[in-house]
């Protein structure tokens, strides 16, 4: 019943996600510079998220962890059935095979601690 | 579950007509990291949970407290994809309409928006163009989820930071419209009319005159920052006035069933959370 | 709500100032209580809440004016309250203060802990050698009988040597205990640990009104002793919360528990 609809619109939505969180070019009739404020925002908001669900990862990376993710997201837009906590692992992952991040290890120092 | 269920008193489940919710007062989200402060808060008449972040198997010991106190308990989604291309994610409905039950609530809300495009998530609630296209799809989806919901279903307006371009309808007639074709409710976001006032020109007095206010299930109030001329509906920041005055506006025009105060991050400390409340209270009058 | 404890009774030596509570906590229950102190005085000066569940938020922003160790926490949250114990007890921090109280003459250095303790069962091996060898080489009595005096006598004063905390961290530890009573809300947690009792059927956390399921973040790291309970009980671990310092669920988690035989394990951190 709606489905020319549904085709003609599923084509414009994907292409503003694509120009929004990967590398596709702004849609034919947008503002650049709107979509560009609305890639920053979704691009901070994610970064919020993984900064909330990995405190440890942000804390390790301090200063470079906002560009690591930067450079972590463009590349590896957030795919539909991908959960946030997923997200959040594979970056940790990513920035563990950079060598930015020290890969997961036993530590066995602290406990000794008096 | 049950025993909830049965220790609260029954409420008659809203239906589709002319003034279809109960007067549900001033309320605030629920938040698992203020769920003490929710509970404890003076006056919170109402509480909204999101949807997603709930399991009806597992449900939080705070919110099943709220609902032994009577306090209604408002599912919220944030993820049904309304306004998408593609059908609504039936695992997605039936997961709503479970905490619906479970929580034995009035009504459960979503957006006119959509997250989920061309296999990628947005994670956020993306505006959708105003077309006749875009309207027929959301009319088809809301239709289909509404048929599958055990209660009546809301609907937000969103905050967007860019518009689509041949917009055909203003965002008043395009809501206005939803109704009429879905005999949905309405859930109006003082701070998302504000932000699109801001940010995109949206006439607010003309929105409030557009859509049907009747259909007013209630309103959501949320905080938001200024950033490079850009105003951000964060809901981790303080409520601006401005925002209190699109508030007073709407209730120059209808007493809404009820206000809930939406703060999802940067909580502040109890007494500046009472005092929001009560800022909105001293608006409603 | 006071966030800093003031000593009511200082020090006999006069000269040094009393260490502060996260110290002295560090002192009678190592560095899990330590982080317990932290996490508890950021509660009463409304710096974080805790949920009901225990999930351990920043209220505001992040401040300023904060010990170590409780900026160590405001970095890492939000956390389950069992995770920001375990994961500050594990801290560059804690291990800071933990050194520092060594350099204070508080806690013993681990290289002479471990000296005492080898020198003692080295001892007590050569005094069983000693018996051994004269039953089956028949030697005269007095041999066998001084040897195990010698060990009996040099094994107490090596324990003595090899005990955790100084004597002038023991008195710390001794003062403390007079002062945690129940006005004083955080040097309860310093002595007793939140899981500690105040008195019989009462335990600190509900003095402190932290509900029962946050409390059991605290638990469920205790029982997941797999990966690490019983990180650091110094001097008076005698209560069960010296076990919430264990590792955190997350990449930090950390090895076995300590398995040193005393209430603190093998001793001193990076140094």
């Amino acid at each position: 019943m709606t489905r020319p609809q549904r085709e003609r619109l599923a084509a414009a939505q994907a292409e503003l996600l694509r120009a929004l969180l990967a590398d596709g070019a702004v849609p034919e009739g947008f503002d650049p510079e709107r979509v560009r404020v609305e890639k920053r925002a979704l691009l901070s908001k994610r970064r919020g998220i993984v900064e909330m669900l990995r405190p440890d990862v942000a804390v390790e990376l301090g200063e470079r962890f906002r560009p690591l993710f930067d450079a972590y997201a463009g590349a590896h837009p957030k795919e539909v059935g991908t959960r946030f906590r997923e997200d959040a692992a594979r970056f940790a992952e990513w920035a563990a095979a950079r060598g930015e991040l020290a890969p997961p290890r036993k530590r066995r120092w602290w406990q000794r601690a008096t | 579950m049950a025993a909830v269920a049965a220790a609260t008193d029954r409420r008659p489940k809203a239906t589709k007509g002319r003034w279809p919710v109960e007067k549900l007062g001033v309320g605030i989200g629920w938040r698992p990291e203020i769920d003490l402060t929710v509970e404890r808060l003076p006056g919170v008449d109402f509480v909204e949970v999101v949807a997603e972040n709930l399991h009806v198997g597992h449900l939080p010991e705070s919110v099943l407290l709220l609902r032994e106190r009577g306090v209604p308990v408002l599912p919220h989604a944030v993820s049904l994809s309304l306004g998408g291309a593609e059908p609504v994610d039936a695992q997605r409905v039936a997961h709503l309409g479970a905490l619906a039950e479970a929580l034995d609530a009035p009504l459960v809300s979503d957006h006119v928006c959509f997250v989920r495009a061309g296999g990628l998530d947005s994670g956020h609630l993306m505006p959708l163009p105003r077309t006749r296209d875009a309207l027929d799809v959301l009319v088809a989806n809301v239709k289909a989820v509404q048929q599958d919901l055990p209660v009546p279903l809301a609907l937000e307006n969103v905050a967007a930071l860019l518009e689509w371009p041949d917009g055909e309808l203003t965002e008043g007639q395009f809501l206005a419209e939803l109704v009429d074709r879905t005999d949905c409710h309405l859930l109006v976001d003082v701070a998302n009319l504000y932000a699109n006032a801001r940010n995109l020109g949206t006439d607010v007095t003309r929105f409030l005159d557009e859509i049907p206010l009747e259909r007013l299930a209630y309103v959501h109030v949320a905080g938001g920052e200024e950033h490079q001329g850009v105003y951000h509906d964060t809901h981790a920041h303080a409520v601006l006035p401005e925002v209190l005055d699109v508030l007073a506006q709407l209730r120059a025009r209808v007493d809404p069933p009820g206000v809930l105060l939406e703060r999802d991050d940067d909580y502040p400390a109890d007494a500046e959370l009472a005092a929001e409340l009560a800022a909105i209270r001293a608006v409603l009058g | 709500m006071a966030t800093q404890w003031t000593p009511t009774s200082a020090g006999s030596a006069g000269s040094t100032p009393e260490p502060g509570l996260e110290e002295q906590a560090f002192l009678a229950g190592g560095p899990g209580r330590a982080a317990e102190v932290a996490v508890v005085s950021l509660v009463e000066a409304g710096a974080v809440r805790i949920s009901r569940e225990g999930l351990v938020s920043r209220v505001g922003g992040p401040g300023h004016g904060w010990s170590p160790l409780q900026a160590h926490v405001l970095r890492r949250l939000p956390l389950p309250l069992g995770d920001v114990i375990s994961a500050t007890a594990s801290s560059a921090e804690a291990q800071s203060l933990g050194r520092h109280l060594v350099d204070r003459g508080l806690v013993t250095p681990t290289l002479r802990r471990q000296v005492a303790r080898r020198t003692r069962h080295l001892l007590i091996a050569a005094a069983v050698g000693a018996v051994i060898a004269s039953i089956a080489l028949e030697l005269p009595f007095e041999l066998p009988f001084f040897s195990v005096v010698l060990a009996v006598v040099g094994s107490v004063v090596l324990k003595r040597m090899g005990r955790p905390l100084t004597g002038a961290g023991r008195r710390v530890v001794k003062r403390l205990a007079k002062v945690a009573v129940s006005p004083n809300r955080l040097a309860l947690v310093a002595y007793n640990g939140l899981l500690g009792r105040v008195v019989r059927n009462v335990h600190v956390w509900q003095v402190l009104g932290i509900e029962p399921a946050a409390v059991a973040t605290l638990r469920r790291r205790r029982r997941n002793s797999g990966d690490g309970a019983g990180g650091g009980g110094c001097g008076s671990c005698s209560s069960s919360s010296c076990s919430s310092s264990s590792s955190s669920g997350s990449s930090d988690s950390g090895g076995s528990s300590c398995s040193g035989g005393s209430s603190c394990g093998g001793g001193g951190g990076g140094d």
